[in-house]
């Protein structure tokens, strides 16, 4: 079993296997991006010495009964994770840890996050639950990189 | 590995937008903003087009630059909310295709190399000025069936 990282991003505990995040960085300024969906944030330096840039998404923006996430939110933590067409800047509520043991529970997928998740929509699998009883969700970039419109 | 080349631009703020506008596509600055005299849009025979509200934000300014482009079919007067200046700069550096943009054509990339700027409040976009031009008459073919 691989380990995950665990997190919050848009009030809701998910994670992703600890081999796919490329690096964690800091929040810098954001610039807005025009014409943008609405979970992109804007655009910041990667944080690594090639002098690329990363999208920086908030989760937040896929409700969209909800008001718009904020452009910028100084020293956030931003997963880089990578996907199938490049790399995604995942802007953290907070890092909660790793968890190296888990298993697979089934719960209720908050719906702002369903087209993120891996497994929504299966009634086998939706949730895990690590060993202090947290139940999480594991987050999908495949998913992610449709919800956006960007598959 | 080879250097890019270098490019000048013009750095323009769009409401929340950072943008660097290809040098040799404006034409003239029309008004450098700020101050208190307020233009009179007569003077300048053709409608101005804020180019914060052409990219879907508020504009900042109560006070705006305003730039002459050489549009594709008649010149183009836009507003923008600050001017920052001359940037020398190489050439943009390409987005991922992880930005998702409705107008991906618009946007070169980003602009960095520029001294006491990058990093510090933000990235530049540097904007591609013919898509944009396609766009303010796009807008400006919208407005005019809207009229009719």
């Amino acid at each position: 079993m691989q380990g995950v990282l665990v997190f919050m991003a848009a009030g809701c505990r998910l994670a992703v296997s600890v081999g796919d995040v490329l690096r964690l960085i800091v929040e810098t300024p954001v610039s807005p991006v025009p014409f943008g969906h609405r979970a992109l944030a804007g655009v910041m330096p990667a944080g690594d010495d090639s002098g690329d840039v990363v999208p920086v998404f908030d989760l937040r923006g896929l409700a969209v009964d909800a008001p718009p996430p904020p452009r910028h939110v100084p020293g956030a933590t931003i997963a880089v994770i990578p996907t199938a067409i490049g790399p995604i800047g995942l802007r953290l509520d907070r890092l909660l840890g790793t968890a190296a043991r888990y298993d697979a529970v089934f719960d209720e997928i908050p719906p702002h996050i369903a087209r993120v998740i891996d497994g929504a929509g299966r009634a086998d699998v939706g949730a895990s639950v690590d060993v202090a009883d947290h139940t999480f969700f594991f987050f999908s970039t495949d998913a992610f990189v449709a919800a956006v419109g960007l598959a | 590995m080879r250097e890019r080349e270098r490019e000048r631009y013009l750095g323009a703020d769009a409401g929340p937008y950072r943008l660097a506008l290809p040098l040799s596509s404006v034409r003239q600055i029309l008004d450098v903003g700020a101050g208190d005299a307020s233009l009179d849009p007569r003077a300048l025979g053709v409608e101005p087009i804020s180019l914060a509200t052409l990219l879907g934000a508020e504009p900042t300014s109560s006070r705006p630059a305003i730039l002459l482009f050489d549009g594709t079919a008649e010149p183009v007067v836009l507003t923008c909310c600050r001017l920052r200046g001359v940037i020398d700069a190489p050439s943009p550096r390409p987005l991922p295709r992880t930005v998702a943009c409705r107008w991906p054509g618009l946007l070169r990339g980003t602009l960095d190399g520029v001294d006491g700027v990058d990093g510090i409040d933000g990235l530049i976009l540097a904007i591609d000025a013919r898509v944009l031009m396609g766009l303010v008459e796009g807008v400006a073919d919208r407005s005019r069936r809207e009229v009719l």
